[in-house]
């Protein structure tokens, strides 16, 4: 793992002094805001019968598409850049020169974007704070926030995959999305089968399911395996593309 | 000892392209199986404050000593709000039982499917069926959640318990319906016939049973009802039929007992010939008919005789609205006679008027009317001298409860009905859980203050990002010109 710690320092740096993460930051809490505030308008004038239902529970998930439409996009746009970027700019060949380990190379990397993205998330804690004063289920917020994570976590992972595989940005971007748009069409599959595999498949998978339940304070081991095994394999099949461009070179 | 498949297997691991490409299709060998292995054992963790996806002990005992699959079939819409909640609830139980098993039936998208698997009570606001084999439990939305005011009271886990426990349950208490006095039959499928309450009530764990009692002997055809429904005869019970169903009685018979004004063929009101019977509990059905006066209590059309009544407490009227809270809950009357308890006796007013209603002693008589006062139009009572402990009879002066099951707009009147024949059989239910925390259910903001939230979250947060990174790219430039200049 050696030079893991540089290549996140790298990582970071290049995200956050160039416009683009701020532009997506700001693009993102707007969206984020105006999620926020629509629930909160409809909180308003009719509170809803589904017990658990709080604005930030269902700003979190509970039947909030809008989210994860969201993050169909912010991740994608995230990570298309990791490898590409390299690529276009022929500076791949160099890294892949350095005595830095494959796994060092993809971990600094995506764990640099994970950062990012929970830098992201960061700022909605403030929409707690404004709700402060109403009966906030912590522990449900709290697994609330868990469920992004993992959400984002395995989108940023096959973003990153997608992104070493693609030629170049754009298509990266695209890869990733229609990769993540499936895996959500795919989740649908539980609402369309009424019983049988399909509608088991579809549970297993889907991720308003996720964000839902992790929004009501439950945490199901099935989302937790997913979900990790879902990052793990993108990232290992990414050391071993890096692995495979290295012994080429 | 190589054979030629490890020869192969060997041979591509010279090539470390191939071994990564090896190496990645057995990662996602291992990681599907790992996914299999985790949706099949799965754990689920409540970790909310109101704990409500948390499985009590007595459930947890049911589902452990639970022999047969039970199919809980959710018949709610994806958009409906108690959908999801009722959705995460079912899985925890799915989680520790693997024969617990989950089907939904959109009743938007499938209509048919949902006739098929609810028969007559699909168009009942069900929200669940229980089913193992042919054996068929129904829950309706009322039992998910209740809602009072501004107060949720969630009691998800105690109706899916009491399905599941009743869909197991072999025995099934048998209900009568004494017939030839021109009561509706529960066979007749017809507009004003009881086969939707037949229906309705076989899916409660009660096995409806026409019983008549023109015959001889008609004493013994009542013989093992475990409750006897009196439905709002159109013609008086002879003393003969009387006496069958005290004989009833004396073996632990319960009654619902349904008596709207009988009119004789000369257009006078006639007794319904069970004063013996009601007598034995302390109730006296008074001759004539009621007309209520108070607006807010009356509906406009007619002359009064269809009012809201105002239910007292009792385990009979839990779940509707006392006095002014919910008006909508309140059980709609149609033409309904009055009640006397008599002093000495067991009994407990249900459903009253208000204190401006009249007892007209025939149709349109208001000259016989006697001053405005409040009324009983529903009781419950025990045995005076009890001689059989499980005695009970709940004596309703109108007969709308009948409709409750085909007319959707008489929910208060249907819960009526199955909280009676739950209290008259003294049915508790079989899992008893402890009580869920209600919910407070208020706006959260003022006009003013959501402006401000608004403002806040679509502009100075957004805003604020967007400073900063102007900030930091600006100082990050300036560093780089002031390197620059340094180094030229």
């Amino acid at each position: 793992m050696s030079g893991f710690f540089a290549i996140l320092k790298r990582e970071l740096l290049s995200l956050w002094v160039t416009p683009l993460a701020w532009v997506l930051l700001t693009i993102f809490l707007f969206l984020e805001g105006s999620i926020f505030n629509t629930i909160l308008l409809h909180f308003s004038a009719m509170p809803s019968i589904d017990p658990d239902s709080s604005p930030m529970s269902a700003f979190l998930g509970q039947n909030s598409l809008l989210l994860a439409i969201t993050l169909l996009l912010i991740c994608p746009a995230l990570s298309m850049r990791t490898f590409a970027e390299e690529k276009r700019q022929k500076t791949l060949d160099i890294l892949l020169a350095s005595p830095v380990s494959a796994a060092a190379l993809v971990l600094g990397k995506y764990v640099a974007l994970l950062l990012t993205y929970c830098a992201f998330w960061l700022p909605t804690l403030l929409y707690a704070w404004v709700l402060r004063d109403t009966d906030i289920d912590w522990a449900a917020l709290a697994t609330g926030y868990l469920g992004i994570f993992l959400l984002g976590s395995s989108s940023l992972a096959l973003g990153v995959l997608m992104s070493a595989l693609a030629p170049s940005q754009i298509v990266a971007l695209m890869l990733a999305s229609s990769l993540e748009f499936g895996l959500f069409v795919l989740g649908l599959g539980e609402y369309i089968f009424d019983s049988g595999f399909g509608q088991e498949l579809g549970a297993y998978v889907s991720m308003t399911n996720l964000l839902d339940e992790m929004s009501r304070g439950i945490v199901d081991t099935r989302r937790i395996v997913l979900h990790t095994s879902l990052t793990a394999w993108a990232l290992f099949v990414c050391v071993a593309w890096i692995e495979g461009q290295r012994s080429d070179a | 000892m190589r054979g030629p498949v490890w020869t192969r297997l060997l041979s591509v691991t010279e090539s470390p392209i191939r071994l990564l490409a090896v190496s990645v299709l057995l990662a996602g060998i291992v990681l599907g199986e790992l996914n299999w292995l985790g949706a099949v054992r799965y754990k689920r963790f409540d970790l909310s404050a109101h704990g409500d996806y948390s499985l009590s002990d007595a459930t947890l005992a049911l589902l452990r000593g639970q022999k047969s699959e039970v199919e809980l079939i959710v018949t709610l819409s994806p958009a409906d709000p108690l959908f999801e909640p009722l959705k995460h609830l079912i899985d925890s139980y799915r989680a520790t039982s693997p024969l617990v098993r989950l089907t939904r039936i959109d009743p938007e998208r499938e209509p048919l499917a949902l006739k098929a698997a609810a028969g007559n009570s699909a168009a009942l606001d069900l929200a669940l069926i229980a089913r193992r084999d042919s054996e068929r439990v129904f829950v309706t939305r009322d039992k998910l959640v209740r809602v009072e005011q501004s107060q949720v009271r969630v009691s998800m886990e105690q109706a899916i318990s009491n399905a599941i426990a009743d869909v197991l349950a072999d025995l099934k208490v048998r209900v009568c319906f004494p017939t030839g006095h021109g009561e509706p039959s529960i066979d007749d499928v017809g507009k004003g016939g009881l086969s939707p309450l037949a229906d309705h009530l076989t899916h409660l764990g009660y096995a409806p049973e026409r019983v008549p009692l023109d015959v001889p002997r008609p004493a013994a055809r009542l013989h093992d009802c475990s409750i006897i429904v009196v439905a709002a005869p159109e013609r008086p019970y002879p003393r003969e039929h009387e006496r069958a169903l005290e004989s009833a009685l004396e073996r632990g018979a319960a009654f619902l007992v349904l008596l709207p004004p009988i009119v004789s063929p000369s257009g006078t009101l006639a007794p319904a010939g069970l004063d013996h019977l009601l007598g034995r509990f302390g109730l006296k059905l008074e001759r004539g008919f009621l007309v209520e006066e108070d607006p807010s209590h009356r509906l406009p059309e007619g002359m009064g005789e269809l009012f809201f009544a105002n239910p007292e407490l009792h385990r009979i009227t839990d779940g509707l609205s006392r006095g002014d809270e919910r008006h909508d809950a309140r059980p709609l009357v149609v033409t309904s006679g009055a009640i006397t308890i008599i002093d000495r006796s067991r009994a407990a007013p249900l459903l009253k008027t208000s204190d401006k209603a009249r007892l007209l002693s025939g149709f349109g008589d208001f000259d016989s009317a006697q001053a405005t006062q409040s009324y009983v139009v529903a009781a419950a009572a025990e045995l005076i001298e009890p001689t059989h402990p499980k005695a009970r009879l709940a004596l309703f002066a109108y007969g709308t409860l009948l409709d409750s099951v085909s007319d959707l707009s008489l929910v208060a009147n249907r819960i009526l009905l199955e909280n009676s024949l739950d209290w008259l059989i003294d049915r508790t239910p079989k899992v008893i859980l402890p009580p869920r925390a209600t919910r407070t259910r208020e706006p959260y903001f003022t006009e003013e203050s959501l402006s401000a939230v608004g403002r806040y979250v679509l502009f100075f947060i957004p805003g604020g990002a967007a400073a900063l990174g102007a900030l930091v790219i600006f100082l990050r430039r300036s560093g780089a010109r002031k390197a620059q200049e340094t180094r030229s």
